[in-house]
């Protein structure tokens, strides 16, 4: 089956205040919900920000839609949320829709209002300023969930939400992408990926605004296994597995699937691991804190 | 027209201030006027000073709400509007808008204490037209000046020290019924006031271009 791309990055270069992302080329797939996965300062937002065309210093090319729609046309069909301050502050909730009827030509208000209420999004004349981060980002949800897209970029969606709020947010994700019949994407960033998991069709893992890692979650699940063995083989299975971790019991860590036969003889057992294993044992290898857990 | 105005409306935000501004404010002020005038002082001096301080201080406190520190270096208060093509647009179309209620605001004012001071059965009116008109001008002009400084930090104890200092010397504005005005002057403060609401509003739309570099 040809998977179509919704956004396709070749050569992407930005520079920061002695940050660099740089990202030869990156295919996110069109009918699925990415997670962008990375520790904090790993460069997901600054790519996030880069998509969504509100940084526009950087090199190199980014084709949307496989390049079947306008500048126009994109940034209406784009929804993108984002940490912070992201609305004007003194704005309210019923201000929010009204600005949003007025800079986006598919924009529902009633809809708006329905997930505003499904949301508990109950302040309406309370400026946004003075909301909690999980307020302000169920707004910023509203919004965007209320407008006709065929891409959400969401930074962190799930991060200032309670765990309610996250599977709620997962099962608004699910909606929207079966909705659009193989049209409709979702790319989102997380520090946190067990909460997103089970949304999460593609992964791409970052660390120093660098890819590491990429790939469907089934085929991440394939390439890496969970290997357990005794403490007493603890040195033997270091250098082979990924985010290596001992304790008083045993130790544990990834490895990949061809490099198995490596640990042959040694007494294991092996898993298939989950996103959040294969993430963190990844991230770990090219972290600043991969030195110190070795 | 109607774009502008929509969304001049969505950046006051505050439903008590969308209606205050265009009822209360010049009612209060011109009554001010009023009372100060048939009641309190025999100084039509005094009136127009008071009440030019008065529509400085008040026209600063609103933009508390409206456009205080929307140029400050690295807002990232546009982020919503930049998700949309329409974004600066609008945002162009609201400074206009705020622009031009703001001049109406300030001729209603000024006109409304002019007719009161010259319907005034006890006294001669000292107000001509021509100082009444430069007055408005010149208040507007303070007020953009004001918003020079206090639309650069998203502080609300400078736009207070602002309304301080400003209010007294637009109370100094008064003293202007005491000479005769003719055309140069006039048009000398109207230029200056038309560069500098053009110097805010380019300021603003250049601090919302470089919010797309970080750096």
């Amino acid at each position: 089956m040809e998977i179509q791309t919704a956004i396709k990055i070749e050569n992407l270069i930005k520079k920061y205040k002695g940050f660099k992302l740089e990202i030869p080329s990156l295919k996110i797939p069109e009918g699925f919900a990415t997670a962008l996965i990375g520790e904090n300062g790993a460069g997901k937002s600054t790519l996030i920000n880069v998509l969504a065309g509100i940084r526009l210093d950087y090199t190199g090319e980014i084709t949307y839609f496989d390049g079947r729609q306008e500048e126009k046309a994109i940034r209406e069909n784009v929804g993108y949320t984002g940490p912070g301050n992201y609305f004007m502050p003194y704005w309210t909730i019923d201000v929010v829709g009204k600005a949003s009827r007025l800079l986006f030509e598919q924009f529902h208000e009633e809809r708006y209002q329905e997930i505003c209420q499904e949301l508990g999004v109950d302040k309406k004349k309370t400026s946004i300023e003075k909301l909690s981060d999980g307020m302000k980002m169920k707004t910023m949800l509203a919004a965007v969930f209320a407008r006709d897209t065929q891409m959400l970029l969401l930074d962190e969606p799930a991060s200032p939400l309670d765990p309610l709020m996250r599977d709620k947010l997962c099962s608004m994700i699910r909606e929207y992408i079966e909705e659009g019949n193989g049209e409709k994407s979702v790319f989102f960033s997380t520090h946190n990926i067990a909460d997103m998991e089970n949304v999460t069709d593609y992964a791409v893992i970052m660390a120093h605004g660098k890819i590491v890692e990429k790939g469907f979650v089934e085929d991440l699940k394939e390439k890496y296994i969970l290997v357990k063995g005794e403490s007493s083989e603890a040195d033997s299975g270091k250098e082979i597995l990924l985010g290596f971790q001992k304790n008083h019991y045993g130790y544990e860590g990834l490895c990949l699937s061809e490099n198995l036969d490596k640990l042959a003889g040694m007494d294991i057992v092996t898993e298939t691991p989950t996103l959040s294993q294969i993430s963190v044992a990844v991230m770990k290898e090219f972290s600043n804190l991969a030195g110190s857990a070795k | 027209m109607k774009e502008a105005v929509k969304g001049y409306h969505i950046f006051l935000s505050k439903s008590w201030l969308k209606w205050a501004i265009y009822i209360p404010y010049p009612i209060v002020l011109i009554g001010m006027v009023y009372i100060l005038n048939r009641y309190l002082t025999f100084f039509q001096y005094i009136c127009i000073g008071m009440v030019c301080g008065m529509i400085v201080a008040v026209e600063i406190m609103v933009d508390t709400y409206v456009l205080m520190g929307i140029a400050s270096k690295n807002t990232n208060r546009l982020e919503y509007l930049k998700t949309s093509t329409k974004g600066l647009p609008l945002l162009k179309k609201v400074l206009a808008m705020d622009a031009v209620r703001r001049f109406l605001s300030i001729t209603v004012i000024l006109a409304g204490a002019y007719l009161v001071i010259g319907t005034d059965p006890t006294g001669t009116s000292n107000v001509t037209p021509a100082q009444c008109f430069i007055c408005i001008v010149i208040t507007d002009l303070l007020v953009e000046l004001a918003f020079l400084l206090t639309r650069l930090f998203l502080n609300v104890w400078i736009n207070l020290l602002t309304v301080y200092i400003l209010w007294g010397i637009a109370f100094l504005e008064g003293f202007i019924i005491l000479y005769k005005i003719s055309l140069l002057p006039i048009l000398l403060v109207m230029v200056l006031c038309a560069g500098v609401i053009a110097a805010g509003r380019t300021l603003i739309l250049k601090r919302a271009g470089e919010s797309y570099y970080d750096g």
